[in-house]
């Protein structure tokens, strides 16, 4: 049961300052994400929560206890973190890349809980099929999965992901979500993640954070995201729209020619198409 | 959570149900532990041909002998030391064995080791599959530390010039250089931030500066200092005795130590920086530590043998390609095969020219080049 909580963060990489006074706090058993347009300093703030940026100023939480304050081995025991799967040249097992997760805990040699743990969690992600492979043969969506389950191997109190569902398909985003809102539920980890698919966000979370341009614009409950709000962080207009009880965000802009920036000439033909929208309830 | 200590067991992991685990994962453990035993019967497998190659090793050279007589020697020597026993008394198969065949041959075992697990600790850390010893510049250093002291008669400890040996001199001025090189390399990549891929170019062109500087101390040398340097540089297991043999041994020793006690850190950085810190590995700490124990190393032996080139980039590579990328089968593994080539290249050199013994350098490069090109052109890929 651990609390994840920033206080105040700023952050600067050289004179840019990419991180504003961010304020937040992820609770135990809840499913919280941080949304906001590329560059809004998503991921900078998932780096400074788990420690590994430091924040010109401000503080992290971990627990009751200032991040820094923990040494190595405890802290990955009590935080895991899923950055976008890179792939490596040198090859690696699905198993033994899973087993890693389990590092905090190994002494030189895994024992069977430990190996155990690992098969549970590659059975429980769903790659079974996958665990003898080498990860230089998996798909980025693969790939993706054997980071979330070495972060689950890793049993943490709270884990972080940044963008869990990129590479992925319908199926497979879906069924991460599922397993990061049981992580929740069922063990009350502290979940935090930064994701783009803003209907994702609002079916998957408990909490939302809302950023741009390195500032918290909006936090609250999921229905905090409304027409305005999308309007003001991503310039986008759109409606916000109830299907079978649940909301979702349906963007106005048509693709296509109609969306592009269009020449007088243009404009005029597609003028009247535009006049008819009206927002949906 | 402040009470949660890191060895406890997994509360996640833990079944939902009380009972077993589910069919699937109780199948995954299994394959795992027969891939593990795989994993333990290769490296019992290579054991054997490193000690046929020791054997033969010790039967080789111009006052040829058969085996089982070589190992009488050999035990018969030792027995005979060890109790006590002068050298004068001592027959002379015995006497060349043991003071010229069996240090000769247990250094390369020992060089061999070095240079692979101080190659493949190198690619490891920076991530790199074309780090080694000499495209990180750390042998160019030794060997122009070696060139200052031959023919300039320089060392760094200038002031004890004229106490220290002149031997002893070029050792530790090519060691120092090694040291040295490695550690300016590594600043430079703390003062701007570059990715740990790039550390090699850095290393590359501290090659290039010293092989210029080695190549003006050649120029400006008399004849005889410049014969002399040249004789050094080619790597060669001739310049062994039992008291260099044991000073190689003793630090790779340490290395191989080191290695193990990384295997986990070293595992976790094969992937991304960010997942091997979230696992808990200081991976500053690990890279920077990692970068001057396999200069270390190198410079050891490239500072008494003079460089032996190639087994540190194709050791590791051999290693990974026949038995994968866990390091606490890898590093064993790759040591192995680091004194197989060593030994078989030193066999070589001693006879495919006998009475003539080619210098053991020339032949890990003739050696090591098409091994290296074969595995260049097989891999898939990206994959190493």
């Amino acid at each position: 049961m651990t609390t994840l909580t920033a206080q105040a963060v700023h952050f600067a990489y050289r004179r840019r300052t990419v991180l504003h006074d961010v304020d937040l706090s992820a609770q135990p058993g809840r499913v919280l994400s941080i949304l906001g347009p590329n560059g809004a300093g998503k991921t900078t703030l998932l780096k400074c929560l788990n420690g590994l940026l430091r924040p010109s100023a401000g503080r992290v939480l971990l627990g009751d206890r200032p991040l820094g304050e923990y040494r190595r081995r405890e802290r990955s025991a009590a935080m895991a973190y899923v950055p976008q799967a890179e792939p490596s040249r040198f090859p690696m097992r699905v198993f033994d890349a899973v087993l890693l997760g389990r590092r905090p805990y190994l002494g030189w040699t895994p024992r069977r809980a430990d190996l155990e743990a690992v098969a549970h969690t590659i059975d429980m992600v769903g790659i079974d099929h996958l665990a003898q492979r080498d990860m230089h043969e998996l798909s980025g969506g693969e790939r993706q999965k054997v980071g979330i389950a070495k972060a689950i191997a890793q049993d943490p109190d709270v884990l972080l992901l940044d963008e869990p569902t990129t590479y992925l398909d319908l199926e497979h985003q879906l069924n991460v979500l599922q397993i990061l809102a049981g992580l929740a539920e069922k063990r009350r980890v502290t979940v935090v993640m930064t994701i783009h698919d803003l209907n994702h966000a609002l079916a998957a979370s408990d909490d939302i954070v809302v950023m741009k341009q390195g500032r918290i614009v909006a936090s609250g409950a999921p229905s905090c995201v409304d027409p305005e709000l999308v309007a003001e962080v991503y310039g986008v207009h759109c409606d916000v729209i109830t299907h079978r009880g649940r909301p979702i965000v349906v963007p106005r802009t048509e693709i296509g020619l109609h969306g592009l920036p269009r020449t007088d000439a243009e404009e005029v033909k597609v003028h009247e198409t535009r006049e008819e929208e009206e927002p949906a309830s | 959570m402040n009470g949660k200590r890191p060895t406890e067991t997994a509360r996640l992991m833990v079944p939902e149900r009380p009972g077993a685990m589910s069919a699937a994962a109780a199948r995954l453990v299994g394959d795992y532990r027969r891939l593990v035993l795989r994993r333990l019967l290769v490296l019992a497998a290579l054991v054997a041909p490193l000690l046929v190659l020791v054997t033969i090793g010790m039967g080789v050279g111009t006052a040829g002998e058969n085996i089982g007589d070589n190992w009488q020697s050999f035990w018969t020597a030792l027995w005979h030391f060890t109790s006590g026993g002068d050298r004068a008394t001592l027959a002379l198969d015995e006497r060349i064995i043991w003071d010229l065949r069996a240090p000769r041959v247990l250094t390369a075992v020992v060089a061999g080791i070095g240079l692979a697990i101080a190659g493949l600790i190198m690619q490891t850390i920076l991530r790199n599959p074309l780090a080694s010893p000499y495209t990180l510049g750390v042998a160019s250093a030794a060997s122009f530390g070696a060139a200052l002291a031959i023919i300039l008669k320089a060392s760094v400890f200038g002031f004890i010039g004229d106490l220290v040996p002149y031997d002893l001199m070029v050792v530790v001025n090519a060691f120092v250089f090694a040291v040295g090189a490695m550690l300016v390399v590594y600043l430079m990549t703390r003062l701007q931030r570059v990715t740990p891929e790039t550390i090699v170019l850095l290393g590359v062109a501290m090659m290039f500066l010293f092989d210029a500087l080695t190549a003006l101390a050649q120029y400006l040398g008399r004849p005889e200092e410049v014969a002399q340097l040249t004789y050094w540089m080619f790597g060669s297991l001739t310049k062994t005795s039992w008291t260099k043999l044991s000073a190689v041994a003793a630090v790779v020793a340490i290395a191989v130590a080191i290695g193990y006690r990384w295997v986990w850190d070293l595992n976790a950085m094969l992937s991304d920086d960010e997942s091997a810190r979230s696992v808990g590995t200081n991976v500053e700490g690990v890279r920077l530590a990692g970068l001057l124990l396999g200069s270390l190393v190198t410079a050891t032996i490239v500072a008494i043998l003079g460089p032996i080139a190639f087994i540190g980039l194709v050791a590791p590579h051999l290693g990974r390609m026949i038995i994968g990328g866990d390091h606490r089968f890898l590093i064993p593994v790759t040591c192995l095969l680091g004194a197989i080539v060593l030994t078989s290249a030193d066999i070589v050199s001693r006879t495919v020219n006998d009475p003539v013994i080619i210098p053991v350098g020339i032949i890990t490069a003739f050696v090591g080049v098409p091994l290296l090109l074969y595995l260049v052109m097989r891999r898939k890929e990206d994959h190493w």
